[in-house]
């Protein structure tokens, strides 16, 4: 799968799939860190649909883990 | 015994805090193997500290946890300490080795010290380095994988193997955590993976420098005095800046006399008698003195 083939919509709805079957109690415990930004897990999915910095950032790595997952099948 | 620097910035920030935190690993695992450890943590991570630990003759290694961008990699309250272009970060980074728990600085600033600075070996993260944490519980398992994973390149290096050695060991270890981690640390793990970049040397460890070659093809039988030249070039020339000056003339200008050696008749000879006999009586001179 090229670079080019994930959409983000593709991404955010691979995200939504999983991100559901998390206990509600632990998306909202744990936290997540990139660099200097700290937001909890539960609004992962809220920052992919607005498109944030967070967002983007969200989606490029759904998008590196569908990739890694389609090369594993491979 | 040689020395390792390492930076652990805390000042309330959860990455640099959970950072510190598990980099006390590399402290533990470096004074297991005999090494002159400096920790500089908290405030102590300041850009002065850090140079005057890595301006200290016996210095050879650096892991530090901070902030960062493509071109900057900071410590205590997001100082600047190494950076893309400065001159003080070039002079540090030569025949040394660095390993960063930093955001994008493997993008281009460790790419420049491996490159322009001549570092033996830099371990770095060329993307954002993202990681999970549960608050109530501090240093938690969630952050183990990642943390985990990363100090790998440490505990190799610290162990004696190679640059390459390491960087693969710490590719596999993320591995192992990817398949062993929930989907929630599942992708961040990917993504740390795939981000992780070494630059230098591939196959030098944390012992390597730059070796001189015309004493090593003329002196191959000879172990004991090659040890003796050796020993002179890292206790005296190389603590000079003079000196470094020197020794960087030195091995440009070796390269086209070693290929003269190997490719004429009694080259080595020629070589041996004119440059390493007169060096010999020189060590010889100055260690009467």
């Amino acid at each position: 799968m090229k670079r080019e083939d994930i959409s983000d919509e593709e991404a955010i709805e691979h995200f939504r799939k999983r991100f559901m079957r998390i206990p509600e109690e632990e998306r909202k415990r744990l936290k997540v860190i990139v660099g200097k930004k700290v937001y909890s897990f539960d609004e992962i999915l809220r920052h992919m649909k607005e498109r944030s910095e967070i967002g983007k950032i969200e989606i490029e790595i759904e998008k590196e883990y569908m990739r890694w997952l389609s090369r594993r099948k491979r | 015994m040689a020395r390792v620097v390492v930076q652990r910035p805390d000042w309330g920030d959860p990455a640099c805090r959970w950072g510190s935190k598990w980099l006390e690993e590399v402290i533990r695992e470096a004074k297991t193997h005999s090494f002159t450890v400096s920790d500089l943590y908290g405030n102590k991570a300041s850009r002065r500290n850090v140079m005057k630990e890595c301006r200290k003759g016996d210095f050879i290694y650096f892991s530090g946890v901070g902030h960062g961008n493509a071109t900057t990699f900071t410590g205590q309250r997001e100082e600047p300490i190494f950076w893309f272009g400065d001159q003080e970060t070039k002079e540090i980074s030569r025949n040394k080795h660095f390993n960063f728990l930093s955001c994008r600085f493997g993008k281009l600033g460790a790419k420049w010290m491996a490159r322009r600075g001549r570092a033996v070996g830099v371990h770095a993260y060329d993307a954002d380095f993202a990681f999970i944490v549960d608050e109530g519980d501090f240093p938690d398992s969630y952050a183990r994988p990642f943390f985990d994973s990363h100090l790998m390149v440490d505990r190799e290096l610290l162990a004696g193997s190679t640059h390459g050695e390491a960087h693969r060991a710490c590719r596999r270890r993320y591995l192992y955590w990817i398949m062993r981690s929930p989907y929630i640390c599942r992708r961040y793990l990917i993504w740390d993976m795939i981000h992780k970049r070494f630059y230098g040397r591939r196959w030098a460890n944390i012992w390597s420098k730059r070796a001189c070659i015309i004493t090593t093809l003329t002196l191959k039988d000879e172990k004991e005095r090659l040890r003796d030249f050796e020993r002179f070039r890292d206790d005296v020339i190389l603590r000079r800046s003079l000196g470094r000056y020197l020794m960087s003339i030195y091995h440009l200008l070796s390269i086209p006399l070693v290929i003269f050696a190997t490719e004429t008749e009694g080259g080595r000879r020629l070589l041996k008698k004119f440059i390493v006999k007169p060096f010999w009586k020189i060590i010889t001179k100055v260690r009467k003195t």
